[in-house]
């Protein structure tokens, strides 16, 4: 008796999985995109930039220098798992985080509506660029020896004059710290103490005035560090202990295997692949700050928020030229060996992507997959340093807002009542996407919604028209008929 | 057939326990975006692990218990992730098999099938990983996850090794934190981590894989925690739990001779009178 239901049971799994393993296959959407604008911002206050290029245990860090103070009055205190050496230590451009940042930051795409009579697509796309600010300290001079400091090295690269700095107690290194003209608040002995114990060493760094001047830059360069260690982490806490408010912080990931997340905070995805109205395209920079400030208040700061997971030798849309070798390599991509060969991608979709404009990668695709991560944070919400760990997770994932703009021609067939219809429905999804993303008044939206001219009544010119609708679609306003 | 719809039965074995607290943080999870699963990781996660379990039971003439190989397949489902299909057959498979090819002494599997799963898919494959972060770390975890939790545990009288472990694991880290002179908030930090009490409640606890006798199971706790402590903050090892798990697993053949004691039985045989 049971033998005949197991049988029954087994067969009836067995169809239900074949129908499960078919059900499902790698599905990948295709699309071609252009660059329509671009947005000029320094939208976020106070907020840093670092980019990991990691594989295995070899790691090149590079942070973001946006300090627009008193260069002299620069410094920065950056714990560091070994001693380096002077090759270990670049100075790299800002044109190149600024070009990962615009090629991950969230876009915007366009879409026409053809005419509903003949039912036709045209598609464009827009992209938005973000720019975000950096954090600086201050530096000078003075001995160490009889504070329990140890110079372990000291070079000058670029126009930085750097040390590293290994110490016995954290007050000693502190007060050395201080002495030299490095502002470390009071707490920050504690968290110096933690890191001296776990070995960790410090790279400090200061702006050498008369190398500067032979930049002839106005701006600070990046400093890139590379080093061998187990340590897949990003020190935030020196950072928190002297902030009376909230930082802001984006990191950059170049791995090869697949995406990058923290293994001790939580990461959420940004809302993505939603249509909002179309005025949004004028406002896109308040919309992206808004979406982002919404996003915090609803998960809480400390949530490190996904903004962009891609495999970088394709984009759809891009938002910017792709990284050509030679700034990969730059950032620490240190796995491309200019073979082809060598660089196929292992495992995942393989989509040949459509890329505007010249070819920018010399030599065909890049094994690199590309994580954004946008955090805002302070002491409490971030207690510990963020603990990183590669995924073999090739999932693409990119913040993507939808304009669609309504056909504005006359449309005359049956097809276009049931296209106004929709389109009425639509207008409204979108302001309720908004409403929900941003955290703005809805009656607001619909309002500005209106006045950029997406406007159902405008379009349709249906004020005058009192035919019935036999979709019973919510456009029609038939109580029009009985009382005017 | 009717004795298994028997309300009181239920009662008397903790795995409907767990299998209705699993779904539930399963559901949880998914509605709430703690994380967010292709639509055939669940399903084929289940039927990889209860087919596999099915057609097994079958060739050795035992029979078929559904419930293990669904709690084997929940957990996995909140733990295992992975974009390839494959993978999650595979997973079962392994679950299912190490059961019955990784035995020793009288009748006990060596390894937790799932915890095994995951070590092996993560470790070796490649194609799959744990999010140690997902549920991030909040007081509310500790009053879901752990509220629910332990009634599983206490039911199933394996509080000894959960306390244990968390204790242990706690100690641990309470040293760790004074030393380092670190804020106790990391402290919290930590020990409210989703994936920490998950594997503590649930996979430590595996009655099946755990020493028979009270004693035993102390020790293998301890180890097991000492282990993943020093795999975490040592040698920097983001899923060094699982990997202690499986590494102190092979401790328990020996763990049983010092310590011996009856098997462990689903069934509370003295409470209800008859097996």
């Amino acid at each position: 008796m049971l033998n005949k239901d197991k049988m029954v049971i087994f067969g009836m799994s067995l169809g239900l999985f074949a129908v499960v393993l078919l059900a499902f296959p790698n599905v990948s959407q295709a699309f071609c995109g252009f660059y329509v604008a671009k947005a000029d911002t320094k939208l976020f206050n106070k907020a840093s930039k670092v980019v990991i290029a990691r594989k295995d245990d070899r790691t090149v860090v590079t942070m973001a220098n946006d300090y627009q103070g008193e260069l002299k009055e620069f410094a920065i205190v950056v714990p560091v798992p070994t001693v380096l050496e002077k090759g270990q230590i670049h100075v790299t451009e800002n044109k190149i985080i600024d070009h990962l940042d615009a090629y991950t930051a969230p876009r915007l795409v366009e879409y026409f509506d053809g005419n509903p009579c003949e039912r036709l697509m045209i598609k464009s796309a827009g992209m938005f660029e973000s720019a975000t600010r950096g954090l600086a300290q201050k530096a000078a001079r003075m001995d160490a020896k009889k504070l329990g400091v140890t110079i372990e090295a000291q070079y000058t690269v670029g126009e930085y004059d750097i040390m590293i700095l290994s110490a016995k107690e954290s007050s000693g290194l502190q007060t050395w710290l201080v002495q030299n003209g490095y502002k470390i608040p009071a707490g920050a002995d504690r968290v110096l103490e933690s890191y001296i114990k776990q070995g960790i060493k410090f790279f400090v760094a200061k702006v050498n005035l008369e190398e500067q001047l032979k930049t002839g830059a106005k701006y600070l360069r990046p400093i890139s560090i590379a080093y061998e260690s187990e340590r897949f982490m990003l020190p935030v806490r020196l950072g928190t202990v002297n902030s009376t408010g909230t930082q802001e912080l984006f990191i950059f990931t170049l791995t090869s295997k697949g995406r990058v997340e923290p293994t001790n905070y939580r990461t959420v995805k940004i809302a993505s692949d939603k249509e909002v109205p179309l005025y949004v395209k004028d406002e896109f920079a308040k919309f992206y700050v808004s979406m982002f400030d919404n996003a915090v208040k609803r998960e809480g700061l400390g949530t490190i928020f996904l903004e962009y997971a891609w495999d970088m030798s394709w984009c759809d849309p891009c938002a910017a030229d792709p990284l050509s070798r030679e700034e990969l390599r730059e950032l620490g991509v240190h796995w491309l060996n200019g073979d082809k060969e060598e660089d196929i991608i292992i495992q995942g979709q393989r989509r040949i992507g459509i890329v505007p404009g010249p070819p920018s990668i010399a030599g065909g695709a890049v094994n690199v997959f590309v994580t954004r991560m946008h955090v805002r944070y302070d002491a409490e919400s971030l207690p510990e340093d963020i603990k990183f760990q590669e995924t073999a997770d090739r999932t693409n994932f990119q913040g993507r807002y939808i304009l669609r703009h309504p056909f504005k021609g006359k449309a005359k067939c049956k097809e276009a009542q049931r296209y106004y219809g929709e389109l009425e429905k639509r207008f409204e999804r979108e302001a309720q996407n908004l409403a929900n993303i941003t955290g703005w008044d809805i009656s607001d939206i619909r309002r500005k919604m209106k006045d950029s001219g997406q406007d159902i009544e405008e379009i349709t010119g249906r004020e005058d028209d009192d035919s019935s609708d036999s979709d019973g679609s919510s456009g029609n306003r038939w109580w029009k008929r009985i009382w005017e | 057939m009717l004795r298994k719809l028997n309300i009181r039965y239920m009662f008397n074995d903790s795995r409907y326990y767990q299998i209705v607290i699993l779904s539930i943080l399963l559901t949880f999870g998914i509605s709430n975006d703690i994380f967010q699963l292709p639509p055939w990781h669940i399903p084929l996660l289940m039927l990889s692990t209860i087919l596999s379990q099915l057609v097994a039971c079958r060739l050795l003439g035992i029979s078929f218990d559904i419930k293990s190989p669904l709690i084997t397949s929940l957990s996995l489902s909140l733990l295992l992730r992975t974009n390839y299909p494959i993978v999650a057959v595979m997973a079962g498979l392994i679950a299912t098999s190490s059961k019955f090819m990784v035995r020793f002494g009288d009748n006990k599997h060596l390894f937790n099938p799932s915890m095994i799963a995951l070590v092996i898919c993560t470790g070796f494959a490649q194609a799959s990983w744990i999010s140690p972060g997902q549920w991030g770390s909040s007081a509310y975890n500790i009053l879901l996850i752990g509220g629910l939790a332990t009634i599983v545990v206490f039911h199933a009288r394996m509080l000894d090794i959960c306390l244990t472990f968390f204790g242990v694991y706690f100690a641990a880290l309470l040293l760790r934190t004074l030393w380092l002179g670190d804020d106790i908030a990391i402290l919290f930090h930590y020990m409210s981590s989703g994936s920490l009490l998950l594997f503590g409640f649930f996979m430590v606890t595996d009655p099946k894989t755990v020493p028979n006798a009270r004693a035993g199971r102390v020790l293998f706790a301890t180890m097991v925690a000492l282990l993943a402590f020093v795999m975490q903050f040592c040698m920097h090892i983001p899923l060094a739990m699982f990997y202690a798990l499986a590494i102190c697993s092979f401790a328990i053949p020996k763990i049983d001779e010092l310590f011996p004691a009856p098997e462990y039985s689903w069934i509370k045989v003295e409470r209800c009178g008859k097996a």
